[in-house]
């Protein structure tokens, strides 16, 4: 089935609350498909939240979702969007699990229930380590990986089901200088050849001006939805992080 | 032939228990990997809720376990599911309870007596024909269902927000998983004995754990050690007049220690 929609997702006055925390308010959004959008916002500002509804792992309490254009509630073909969890956890540090295995769970959803993966998807899934580089990693246990190398078998899980969009949250996180300027031109390149939409979470306020084309600045409410051109650096930090700044005092 | 290989019931103890070496590890990974281990503790008591039962129904005591380890499983996890109470809380709840129910039961019924002794700790005499006629249709029916849906199993186990994320049901194969051990607990009863079987099902997944292997060699290690030891246990429990369950579960913890000693100096 192909997708018809131009935007990936869509959040129309999205609202969660938490007992009598609200953490995401009326946010709405479109992100078109191949757009590379970078999410900044304050520790506890909801970022997290709104990855999470993105993603169906919360229910909003109001507004609503679209992916690919339909309800979100309704789609089926959620591993259309891959996501990239923070890598610093280390709950599955003991998990008995080869590099090439856990790749292989992310295209799961795509092979469909009671179906055994074909010669395609085994190509699918070496193509996935082979582009995020972990190919030579393939048997190491994931307990084993240093944060720059589980963060790379994670995203080459994403790219397993051959999703359209990539979620990333805090990729940069526990990753070395070094390897984050060579993972962000990873990133764009994917974002460029394979035309994948890209989101993703960042407290890099240097990678937003430089590397996305689109911002969104979120502290519970949507503060901007803009290009990053329009923003100093400074400006940025004022807006997420300054709570007395109005951001409609920053728009240009 | 040996003279142990003459004996009916130990041909039938030698069989139910290749089957059951299979199938715990093949399930217990799962619950081990989901730190899941003391759930097989505590369906194993629950199940001896049933066994009294049934021996007060004077009805066939692992047809009554059946019943209770399954709905105590779907129990457990639906009480889980509402996180009214920590997940570890919802299962010392049920372990209580089936331990109370079965005492009471088991009072009704006049007290301790030999056949309860062996549901406890296993004892290769006890395999009757219609237990091994169980054991191995619902083996092989377990056996398959781990096998269709084993890429889900390890998804869901290895990452469950993601598997949600990318649309499986996570919490139905998180009852897949813990209705499969409430079957092998029951049918792994009379042989390693209720207050044995959470052993057979987590010590050879740890055991072959230490060898720092691939989810999958992990599994195949797990039931070759798991195979080794039911065997070796059955065997000792023969010769020595001696419960088959503890000598299983001595055997397989015996294996643990070595292999423990010698990937120690891996680490």
């Amino acid at each position: 089935m192909p997708i018809n929609s131009a935007y990936c997702i869509e959040a129309d006055g999205l609202t969660f609350a938490f007992d009598q925390n609200i953490a995401v308010e009326d946010v709405s959004f479109k992100i078109a498909m191949g757009q590379y959008v970078g999410l900044i916002g304050p520790n506890g500002g909801g970022k997290t939240t709104l990855i999470k509804l993105i993603l169906g792992l919360l229910t909003p309490t109001s507004g609503s979702i679209r992916l690919f254009g339909e309800p979100a509630r309704a789609f089926k073909r959620r591993f259309l969007i891959g996501y990239v969890p923070q890598s610093v956890s280390q709950s599955d540090y003991y998990f008995p699990a080869a590099s090439h295995e856990i790749v292989r769970s992310g295209r799961t959803a795509r092979v469909g229930l009671f179906r055994r993966f074909t010669k395609a998807d085994n190509a699918a899934i070496e193509q996935a380590m082979a582009t995020a580089g972990v190919a030579d990693l393939k048997d190491r246990l994931i307990g084993t990986l240093s944060g720059g190398q589980r963060q790379r078998v994670f995203i080459a899980r994403a790219l397993a089901g051959e999703p359209q969009a990539l979620i990333l949250d805090e990729p940069a996180v526990g990753v070395d200088t070094a390897s984050k300027e060579r993972f962000y031109e990873f990133l764009h390149d994917l974002n460029k050849n394979s035309g994948i939409t890209i989101l993703f979470v960042t407290h890099d306020l240097g990678v937003i001006a430089n590397e996305v084309e689109t911002v969104l600045c979120l502290n519970t409410r949507l503060l901007c939805h803009s290009d990053p051109g329009a923003f100093t650096e400074e400006r940025l930090i004022d807006i997420a992080y300054g709570g007395t700044v109005s951001p409609v005092d920053h728009r240009h | 032939m040996p003279e142990i290989f003459h004996f009916d019931f130990m041909l039938r103890a030698f069989a139910a228990g290749a089957i059951l070496a299979v199938i715990a590890p093949v399930i217990g990974i799962f619950m081990v990997v989901r730190r899941y281990s003391l759930m097989a503790d505590t369906l194993a008591h629950i199940s001896l809720t049933g066994v009294a039962a049934g021996m007060l129904a004077g009805t066939y005591p692992l047809g009554g376990a059946l019943v209770v380890s399954v709905a105590a499983a779907v129990g457990i996890e639906k009480l889980r599911g509402t996180r009214a109470v920590f997940g570890e809380s919802a299962v010392a709840l049920f372990f209580w309870g089936g331990m109370a129910a079965a005492v009471v039961l088991l009072g009704l019924a006049g007290g301790l007596n030999a056949g309860l002794f062996a549901y406890l700790f296993g004892s290769i005499s006890t395999v009757t024909a219609n237990d091994l006629r169980l054991i191995a249709l619902l083996g092989a029916l377990m056996l398959t269902v781990i096998f269709l849906l084993y890429k889900e199993l390890f998804f869901v186990s290895f990452d469950e927000s993601l598997a949600v994320a990318n649309g499986l049901r996570a919490e139905r194969f998180n009852l897949v998983i813990v209705v499969l051990a409430a079957v092998a607990i029951v049918l792994a009863m009379p042989i390693v004995g209720a207050l044995l079987i959470g052993a057979l099902m987590v010590v050879p997944v740890v055991t072959a754990m230490q060898f720092g292997v691939s989810f999958r060699r992990t599994l195949f290690i797990s039931i070759a050690i798991s195979l080794a030891s039911v065997m070796a246990g059955l065997v000792l429990s023969y010769y020595l007049d001696i419960a088959s369950g503890g000598t299983i579960v001595i055997t397989a913890l015996g294996i643990f220690m070595v292999v423990w000693f010698i990937t120690a100096k891996k680490r």
